[in-house]
């Protein structure tokens, strides 16, 4: 594991300067209230769910629900998704900083801001190409493949809304970050 | 338009994440080849629907939970008990409780920190020099990933199309001769400079550590009668881990609130996230090779250089150990696998088996400078500077390429046992 929620100053590598980190504001406390409670409620409900799939199948196979499984993946990939924009604002993405390093002062800060914004331009690369998944499968009505044929739609929209949310937290931080205030704490 | 190796370059001095470095060159060469970019969202969308990479959140929730429930303080009690009268005791009980540890987590750093938080003060106050002690932790910290369950091998045996559990029954040998390898030389060294034993205890202590330890013990049990009863898949193995250890945190060892929970929960996706980003870049890339036929070319490369097994493989451990050095251990998984695992057949080369020349090479990987996790790990907790826990791992690390010699040229300590369970191949 090598995400900097459990390292987080470890993942982006040997900093040889670390960006200061400003005081996070209401409206970050906001989302990050937010994440924790979104996140935590999908992930205990696909696992109570999953758990009952397991329970089920071995303990009453005559009630056996395969379902469980696909809404366990719905669940568990909605929260994966969710945590991207707090990742990102936090600058909490696996990193590799053995070039950046070289840099100092405010040539180093422009510079990660300027990965910031190569990330967010990913983001929106996902986010277009995620709008022709969607639209495909809204045109074929693509359903799930357990017995609920559940619409792919409910598990595709993961994709857009969780990019939307990470591109308007990224901006948000963008001019702190060439000002020199840091990721989000 | 800009090409891939000058967008790579540009990344590099932004400092960008992996996943964007991998995904934003991956679109750059899908225009090229005039595939379509929405291809992107669909790979993702595709990838991330995978029963079998359930097992990763669960897993690193387990680990989470595990970490800060008091599950780690009871395995290190067992151990204590086990092996800490022998001199250098307080060594070999990271090492044995470590490789119980392992049996439950899945991952290098996470196991590098639990163990560190617990052990660090301890060892210091025993007088164990401090580069040795956290030298010893860093690196017993990568039997995390060697020992099943590991999350490397769960992403190496999704891209390679390879069964998880022969992969896991494969990292079982050579991860205890890693731990055999490691008690050898700690007790060498603790008897030609005089460690410290640890108190002895009573009969009474030792049964009531046991007692104590016998729930966090029970999980790797659990899991491992669960999957190969034929009970539980892999993924579901995890899921049941999960629910042992939050269950086990709140009712058996009291280490934790509710109310903590929310924070660990994010925490422990926001970890799989990291990781499932860069999985489903290196899908791109790797979508994007099979469409220009590359790894056929490799092939047709070594078949005209003449290269035997022995030297492609000599080769690959030596990119491999150089990109280590600068990636972690799961991006490194994702671009080489893709490319490498369509060459191996023809070779001879079972992919059980370099999975766990892979996973070696990765576990060394972490314990080299610049990039190397569990050094960071180790001198955050330690508060030493990095050139002195560097000066603390480097016999481990020379141990490790002994393994990584072992596993590498002797198969069979990596696929008797998987032979033996689940027959040849």
């Amino acid at each position: 594991m090598t995400s900097a929620e459990n390292a987080p100053d470890l993942s982006s590598g040997a900093s040889a300067e670390a960006i200061p980190t400003r005081v996070p504001n209401r409206l970050f406390l906001a989302l990050n209230r937010f994440d924790r409670a979104a996140v935590t409620i999908l992930v205990l409900a696909g696992l109570v769910l999953y758990l009952t799939g397991i329970v089920l199948r071995n303990l009453a196979p005559h009630m056996s629900a395969e379902w469980t499984e696909e809404l366990t993946l719905f669940a568990i990939n909605w929260a994966i998704l969710l945590t991207v924009g707090h990742l990102t604002v936090r600058g909490a993405h696996v990193t590799t900083t053995v070039v950046l390093d070289v840099f100092r002062g405010r040539w180093r800060r422009w510079l990660a801001a300027c990965g910031l914004v190569m990330t967010l331009i990913y983001f929106g690369v996902l986010l277009v190409g995620s709008y022709s998944v969607i639209d495909l499968a809204l045109l074929m009505d693509e359903r799930g493949m357990s017995s609920l044929r559940l619409p792919m739609v409910w598990y595709y929209a993961a994709l857009p809304l969780s990019m939307v949310y990470a591109i308007v937290r990224g901006l948000l931080i963008i001019p702190g970050l060439f000002r020199g205030e840091g990721f989000v704490a | 338009m800009i090409g891939p190796v000058s967008l790579v370059g540009l990344l590099l001095v932004f400092g960008a994440p992996v996943f964007v470095i991998i995904g934003l060159t991956s679109v750059v060469l899908f225009l090229q080849e005039g595939m379509p970019v929405e291809a992107t969202a669909q790979l993702l969308l595709s990838k991330f629907n995978s029963p079998t990479l359930l097992a990763v959140p669960f897993f690193i929730l387990a680990a989470t939970f595990m970490q800060s429930g008091g599950i780690i303080k009871a395995l290190i009690g067992v151990a204590e008990a086990w092996v800490g009268r022998l001199r250098g005791g307080l060594a070999l009980v990271c090492v044995v409780a470590t490789t119980l540890f392992a049996a439950i987590s899945g991952s290098s750093v996470a196991t590098a920190m639990a163990m560190g938080h617990a052990l660090v003060p301890v060892m210091k106050d025993r007088g164990y020099p401090e580069a040795f002690s956290v030298g010893t932790i860093a690196a017993a910290g990568t039997l995390g990933v060697l020992i099943p369950p590991s999350l490397g091998m769960i992403l190496f045996a999704y891209i390679a199309e390879e069964s998880v559990l022969r992969l896991f029954l494969a990292g079982v040998v050579p991860g205890l001769l890693q731990a055999a390898l490691f008690c050898g030389y700690i007790i060498w060294r603790a008897g030609r400079e005089g460690f410290a034993r640890t108190d002895k205890i009573s009969g009474r202590e030792f049964a009531a550590r046991q007692v104590r330890g016998m729930p966090a013990l029970a999980i790797p049990i659990v899991i491992f009668v669960g999957i190969f009863g034929g009970l539980v898949s892999v993924a579901e193995a995890a899921a049941v881990s999960a629910t042992l250890a939050i269950t086990f945190s709140m009712l058996i060892y009291h280490n934790f609130s509710v109310r903590n929970m929310p924070e660990h929960v994010l925490g422990s996706i926001a970890s799989t996230a990291a990781i499932m980003l860069i999985v489903a870049s290196a899908f791109m890339f790797s979508h994007w090779l099979t469409h220009t036929g590359a790894p056929a070319d490799l092939m047709q490369s070594i078949v005209d250089a003449g290269l035997e097994g022995w030297q492609f493989l000599l080769i690959l451990n030596i990119l491999m150990l150089i990109l280590g050095m600068f990636l972690d251990a799961n991006s490194v998984i994702l671009i080489i696998v893709p490319v490498v695992s369509a060459v191996l057949e023809p070779l001879g080369i079972s992919k059980a088996h370099f999975a766990v020349i892979v996973i070696v090479n990765m576990e060394i990987g972490a314990l080299t400078p610049p990039i190397g996790l569990n050094l960071f790990v180790m001198s955050q907790i330690s508060g030493l500077p990095l050139p002195k826990v560097i000066r603390g791992v480097l016999p481990y690390a020379g141990l490790m390429l002994i393994l990584l010699a072992l596993v590498t040229y002797v198969p069979e300590i990596s696929m008797w046992l998987p032979d033996l369970v689940l027959g040849a191949q």
